[in-house]
């Protein structure tokens, strides 16, 4: 247990030299403000109409409760903003009649919501009773999505922080005399994986309370991140293994982020029968567990079963990872 | 030229030596595994809607269970209703009453929503009503388009811009950093520095390095997942140019630090930022002007027109490239001339 500790002192001295550490604690909380005030805009996103000040001012008045209005002079200059990368179309006078111009490659969705809308303008008329009612808790997709993906990046940080400590020994050869002194490997990796899991905890509670406040359950947060300790410490040892100075390290991690982050996110997208493909990765099974601290809603594994799975096929992979690590590091 | 051809060659071995060829080439069979392989061909973006048709006809509730496709599902009670909104807190309930002579809708968010975006549920609404009632509704405009309507693209094919964009073409930002601060280390930018070669060749040659490893790259990435029908010339133009771009101000960025440590923040602070205009290709209707200065956001659309041909122009976007390549080559060559060859002197 000393040696654990005093370890863990001697990377915590090195980590607060060295920049990198503090700009990888600071980088995701910056980012969780970051999304906390740009995720709003993109979600109360309105449509747009590129309007020829000819047209009607009834017209360019109704459209303007339905969507936001920009008005152009003539019909070169409302063409030129149709034609612009978004999708916004024009609305204009063409031979006296009134015409709705499309760039011609809009998904149809959008040019049905579009036609909608002049539709009800021109028509004027209503046929229905609508009544609008909220009555849910505000909840967004896009918001647990990206928390869930901060949240992962804190265990994915909190690995490379001691992964970086490990290169730095390699660098300075102090690994050389950890190598012939009594330090096994597992109180080497216990000693990095602590501070790993201390840094990336810290870091993914913190950024959890910027995102999503107090609507979640931190005791399960906590959970959550203990049962996936194997994950972070798998990303140190690749580090460690893999990268002899802080150029290679950029290089591993570069290759480990989409791997880590972008395999359970798209899981999202890929229909539930083909899941089984990801069912040996234990970032898979992360997903699967913050899914069920962040996201509402029915969920496909309960948390105890993918609290399990995370932490099984963590060990597993932390196992067969520690073997090389052990080996190319001459550790006892 | 000798001179340009030896410095080339010199900065393409050690481009190569911190294992970047296993990185990329690692790099590129994911790529290419999940846009071939992982990802659907399409997949619902829609809201979840539940609709309970409360009327004496139903008609609503026939015409929902004969379309196909949609994000719906036909409810038979409120309790129904309510227990599938809490069972799921990111849908829409849709209650139908009256008559189809006379109805009524009321619309359950559970996220709020503005007042312009309930109207346009509402128009969408009188649509269907007016269309059910067989009111015929005489289109009084005409609809017109600047081309051909363009063909669907499937979903995971219209992710080949995106990541050429941000995978691909940023490839020069990233390891030009890495790479400057190698040689600071090992003191070869002082032996330069006292060379004859000059600050235009130091520069030309680091990014033509980076062209070459980004046209592999990429032209790689795409014969491997949309095959040989794409206008091979101008996506390399297009590469060549983004990643010039990118390398340019990966070396403007990066003489101001000396170590990965001291520009990390900086250097991903940078790359966050570029990559802002992936929200603006996935929701062409959200483009803030300050996403659209971003110069990734043409450069994507562009990718996309070159990849998915619509007959739209690149040519602003080609522009934009030509003359912010122009514009970051004049401050790299100020800052390299000023600041890192001037370094320990």
């Amino acid at each position: 247990m000393k040696a654990i500790v005093n370890i863990m002192r001697q990377d915590i001295t090195t980590a607060l030299r060295d920049n990198i550490v503090i700009y990888l604690i600071i980088a995701p909380l910056l980012f969780s403000f970051g999304l906390r005030f740009f995720l709003p805009s993109v979600e109360k996103a309105e449509l747009s109409f590129a309007v020829d000040i000819g047209i009607q001012k009834e017209i360019a008045e109704n459209l303007e409760t339905y969507a936001k209005v920009e008005l152009f002079n003539g019909e070169e200059a409302v063409k030129r903003r149709v034609e612009a990368i978004d999708s916004v179309p024009g609305v204009l006078m063409v031979d006296g009649e009134l015409t709705l111009i499309f760039e011609g490659n809009e998904e149809s969705q959008v040019m049905e919501t579009y036609k909608s809308i002049l539709d009800q303008v021109t028509f004027g008329e209503e046929l229905i009773t609508v009544q609008h009612q909220f009555i849910g808790t505000d909840k967004s997709v896009l918001l647990e999505m990206l928390t869930i993906v901060v949240i992962m990046l804190a265990s994915l940080f909190g690995g490379v922080v001691s992964g970086f400590n490990i290169v730095a020994e390699k660098e300075s050869n102090a690994i050389r005399a950890m190598s012939v002194s009594p330090v096994s490997t597992f109180v080497y990796i216990a000693a990095r994986g602590l501070l790993a899991l201390i840094i990336g905890t810290t870091i993914a509670i913190a950024s959890s309370f910027i995102m999503a406040g107090r609507t979640i359950n931190y005791m399960q947060l906590v959970i959550a991140l203990l049962a996936s300790f194997g994950i972070t410490i798998i990303i140190t040892m690749i580090m460690g293994r893999f990268a002899n100075n802080q150029i290679s390290a950029i290089a591993v991690i570069k290759v480990l982020m989409p791997i880590y982050l972008t395999v359970p996110i798209m899981s999202v997208f890929i229909n539930e029968k083909f899941h089984y493909l990801f069912y040996w990765l234990p970032n898979y099974w992360q997903f699967q567990l913050l899914s069920n601290i962040y996201f509402a809603g029915p969920q496909r594994f309960s948390f105890a079963l993918a609290t399990i799975l995370t932490f099984i096929t963590s060990t597993i992979f932390m196992l067969l990872v520690s073997r090389s690590f052990s080996k190319q590091l001459k550790l006892r | 030229m000798k001179a340009f051809i030896n410095l080339f060659k010199k900065d393409m071995v050690i481009a190569l030596r911190n294992a970047l060829i296993w990185v990329l080439i690692g790099t590129l069979v994911l790529l290419v595994g999940f846009v071939r392989f992982l990802m659907p061909e399409d997949f619902q973006q829609n809201q979840s809607q539940y609709i309970y048709d409360k009327s004496q006809e139903q008609v609503l509730q026939k015409v929902f269970t004969q379309s196909e496709g949609g994000n719906f599902t036909i409810v038979n009670s409120q309790k129904a209703l309510e227990a599938s909104l809490e069972k799921n807190p990111y849908s829409i309930g849709v209650v139908f009453e009256g008559s189809i002579d006379q109805p009524q809708f009321s619309i359950l968010h559970q996220k709020n929503i503005s007042e312009k975006n309930q109207r346009i549920i509402n128009a969408s609404l009188e649509k269907l009503i007016a269309g059910l009632r067989g009111i015929e509704r005489t289109q009084q405009y005409q609809v017109e388009f600047l081309r051909q309507q363009a063909k669907v693209i499937p979903k995971n094919l219209t992710s080949v811009p995106v990541l050429l964009t941000f995978e691909v073409l940023i490839i020069g930002f990233l390891f030009i950093a890495v790479f400057m601060f190698q040689e600071k280390n090992e003191g070869s930018i002082r032996a330069y520095q006292i060379s004859p070669g000059g600050v235009f060749l130091y520069i030309i040659s680091k990014v033509m390095v980076f062209i070459v490893i980004g046209l592999l790259y990429g032209l790689s990435f795409v014969l491997l997942t949309l095959g040989t029908s794409v206008n091979l010339l101008t996506l390399s133009l297009l590469i060549v140019l983004g990643v010039a771009l990118y390398t340019l101000i990966g070396i403007i960025v990066a003489v101001f630090f000396n170590n990965i440590s001291d520009w990390f923040f900086v250097g991903m602070g940078v790359l966050t930022l570029n990559i802002l205009p992936a929200i603006s290709y996935g929701l062409p209707t959200f483009a803030p002007k300050f996403i659209t200065i971003i110069p990734s956001y043409s450069i994507m659309s562009a990718l996309r027109e070159v990849l998915f041909p619509t007959g739209k122009s690149i040519v602003p976007a080609l522009n934009m490239l030509i003359i912010g390549n122009i514009l970051a080559f004049g401050i790299c060559y100020l800052v390299v001339k000023r600041r890192l060859m001037k370094e320990g002197q």
